[in-house]
């Protein structure tokens, strides 16, 4: 110890009187012989005497207590408002999803329409081109429509049905059976009384007695 | 004032008693400014910070679990907000303003006789260089220097604020006081 110069540290821990009596007693034996190490020691202790002076020094401070509790109540009711953005905000997106989601229901249901529509006009198409050409409609279901059409109006219904690709048959009247006055633009396929059309049906019977007309089926 | 009374006082404010932490306040307003006046060498920067310090504790109040002194975590939280501070202000550096002055201009002195002995001139100059060179030390050994050789704080305890090691608290106390001590000497101070 006494052939060495001291290290910086156990100067500082000797300030701060933190080694063993039996340490302290070798570095103050050494000191008293070495002085390069007590210059050392003599600076060091001058250095902590500056830092004890700001220690003790009374810095002129007003008392914070009543403005940091007034701060603190201010800065709190900002936040408070500041929490309440991100609630605000929530409810618009809430809304605002909610009427979007209503709005593409909607406009679903639009689409829903239209491909119904689309549906309902051929249906309306059918019967639209069976009126205009001054016929009636017999028999409607899913898979085809029935109508009477006057024979002079056949080329005429047959071009619309053409036009819009619609299938469609040709029955000859049972009347024209009896009168073998058979129209040559007429299909003859031979209607027979247990297919499709009853015509023990009111209109039917009707029709029958009606010799310028046939029965057209118009299939979907 | 005691361990227990900081407790009852942070269990009054935790109760509704805001006007109770005045007390803290009033306690520890010293310190806190003292350690926040030399990381930052700025008299009304350091009264808003230790303002700031007071608020955040008071913040964070109901997470102090009083497993550790009450001093212990609100000087802890006072470093850590130091630390904050002086990053944020080295991100945004500001550069003074410089006002030339004219030849003619004077500054005003009044010197007070019955205090301007020689001694007292040269005194307020050295701890004026000390304070200065407090404030070039790395923020590491101003940290621990303000900490340990001016508020006067144990190793254990520095250690507990810090959150660091016993042995690193000494290594850092010895290198920061041996730094300080060749800067001073330096400045002819030593």
């Amino acid at each position: 110890m006494t052939l060495q110069h001291l290290k910086f540290k156990q100067l500082s821990e000797l300030i701060d009187d933190n080694i063993t009596d039996e340490t302290k007693e070798e570095i103050l034996k050494h000191l008293k012989g070495c002085s390069l190490c007590n210059k050392e020691y003599q600076s060091l202790n001058k250095c902590m005497d500056y830092l004890s002076e700001l220690k003790n020094e009374k810095l002129a401070l007003p008392c914070l207590g009543k403005n940091t509790i007034i701060a603190y109540k201010t800065r709190m009711k900002k936040k408070q408002i500041f929490k309440t953005i991100p609630l605000i905000a929530a409810s618009i997106l809430v809304i605002a999803g909610t009427v979007i989601s209503i709005t593409a229901y909607f406009t679903n249901k639009e689409t829903y329409l239209t491909e119904n529509s689309n549906i309902n006009n051929e249906t309306q198409q059918i019967i639209s081109s069976i009126r205009d050409s001054n016929g009636s409609i017999l028999k409607m279901n899913n898979s085809y429509i029935d109508g009477a059409v006057k024979i002079n109006k056949i080329n005429n219904i047959k071009k619309i049905l053409n036009e819009k690709k619609l299938k469609y048959k040709l029955y000859k009247n049972p009347i024209f059976a009896y009168t073998n006055n058979i129209p040559k633009n007429i299909e003859d396929v031979s209607l027979s009384e247990n297919e499709n059309i009853n015509s023990n049906h009111p209109e039917i019977k009707k029709i029958v007695k009606e010799k310028d007309t046939v029965i057209i089926r118009i299939f979907r | 004032m005691s361990k227990e009374n900081d407790i009852e006082i942070v269990n009054a404010v935790l109760k509704g008693d805001i006007e109770a932490y005045s007390d803290i306040i009033k306690k520890y307003q010293e310190m806190v400014f003292k350690y926040v006046y030399y990381q930052f060498n700025d008299y009304d920067e350091a009264l808003d910070i230790t303002q700031d310090i007071f608020i955040t504790v008071l913040s964070a109040l109901s997470s102090f679990r009083m497993e550790s002194k009450f001093s212990t975590w609100m000087y802890s939280i006072m470093v850590n907000h130091c630390k904050n501070y002086r990053k944020k202000k080295n991100r945004y550096k500001t550069v003074p303003l410089q006002i030339k002055k004219n030849e003619n201009d004077y500054e005003l002195q009044i010197q007070d006789e019955r205090e301007n002995t020689e001694d007292k001139i040269i005194k307020e100059d050295s701890l004026k260089i000390v304070k200065e060179e407090i404030n070039r030390l790395p923020d590491d050994f101003k940290e621990i220097l303000t900490l340990r050789d001016i508020e006067g704080m144990s190793y254990n305890e520095i250690a507990e604020i810090l959150g660091i090691n016993l042995s690193n608290v000494k290594v850092r106390i010895h290198r920061g006081r041996e730094y300080l001590k060749n800067r001073l000497y330096a400045r002819g101070l030593l």
